[in-house]
């Protein structure tokens, strides 16, 4: 086994016509050069759940005024 | 928890950030959550390997990071800062899970839960091939190799804001990076 070997992953896409329901999804190599692409293509494709922000901004607005100016307005500017 | 959705979901469409910012946060924390939620979350999936704690992590941390703003002197950059509140909390809870392994040794229905409760088996298939074999060849890395990797895909991060976050120098993580690469190969050819 080749460690040094470029990063294969079978990537299946949903077949579109009805016809090729019937048959095996089709399987597009996805290839990556290093780790950290293949780490950062999974990053992309994977997202927080609306419930974390939903919860978050619950608490958030349970919280007391903050005094001072926040340190996220100015990071913004 | 069982209400909070899948692990992963669907990938979005095109944007590479967390998506629409929540409307009850305040504007401004509302635009720091939309650009650092999904780096957050998938630095802390990737760590702790389960999704309903991840997604906890995501909340903790933010929460933390809200509260905490007179601590932010804006020396280093924001997702460091949140990164580094991240590797805390995460270090912290996999202290605690050993802690509790020590006496309830088979104990391991804890750590199935959130993947279990997942709504959308499409969805998780989709995610699995991947997402899955990423984290089966992580977890067999030691966890610095995992951790140098974690960072250093994230094009926002320097080397040397990875070397302040794993505390070692610009040069450490680069000599470091080739093993951990190998490491990772190997590692994921055997998840085939």
């Amino acid at each position: 086994m080749d460690p040094n070997a470029r990063l294969r992953q079978e990537h299946r896409e949903p077949t579109v016509s009805k016809a090729a329901q019937d048959h095996r999804t089709q399987a597009a190599p996805l290839e990556f050069a290093t780790p950290e692409e293949m780490i950062r293509h999974d990053r992309e494709r994977t997202e927080v759940p609306e419930a974390v922000g939903e919860r978050l901004a619950h608490e958030v607005g349970a919280e007391p005024a903050p005094t001072g100016r926040p340190w996220w307005r100015r990071w913004l500017g | 928890m069982a209400e909070i959705p899948d692990e992963t979901g669907v990938p979005p469409a095109s944007a590479a950030e967390s998506g629409p910012a929540p409307r009850a946060l305040p504007p401004a924390f509302a635009e720091v959550y939309a650009v650092h939620a999904q780096a957050v979350y998938y630095l802390a999936l990737r760590i702790l390997g389960d999704p309903t704690q991840a997604q906890d992590a995501v909340h903790d941390v933010f929460l933390k990071a809200f509260r905490k703003y007179g601590e932010f002197r804006g020396q280093s950059e924001v997702r460091t800062w949140l990164y580094r509140i991240t590797l805390n909390h995460c270090s912290n809870l996999r202290q605690s899970w050993a802690a509790r392994n020590i006496h309830t040794v088979a104990d391991d229905s804890v750590f199935e839960t959130g993947v279990a409760s997942a709504p959308n088996p499409l969805r998780v298939l989709e995610t699995k091939e991947l997402g899955e074999r990423i984290q089966r060849a992580l977890d067999e890395l030691t966890p610095e190799y995992r951790l140098l990797l974690l960072l250093v895909a994230d094009q926002e991060l320097s080397y040397e804001q990875v070397g302040e976050l794993t505390q070692q120098t610009a040069d450490a993580v680069r000599g470091k990076l080739h093993r951990a690469r190998k490491a990772f190969n190997a590692a994921f050819q055997r998840t085939a």
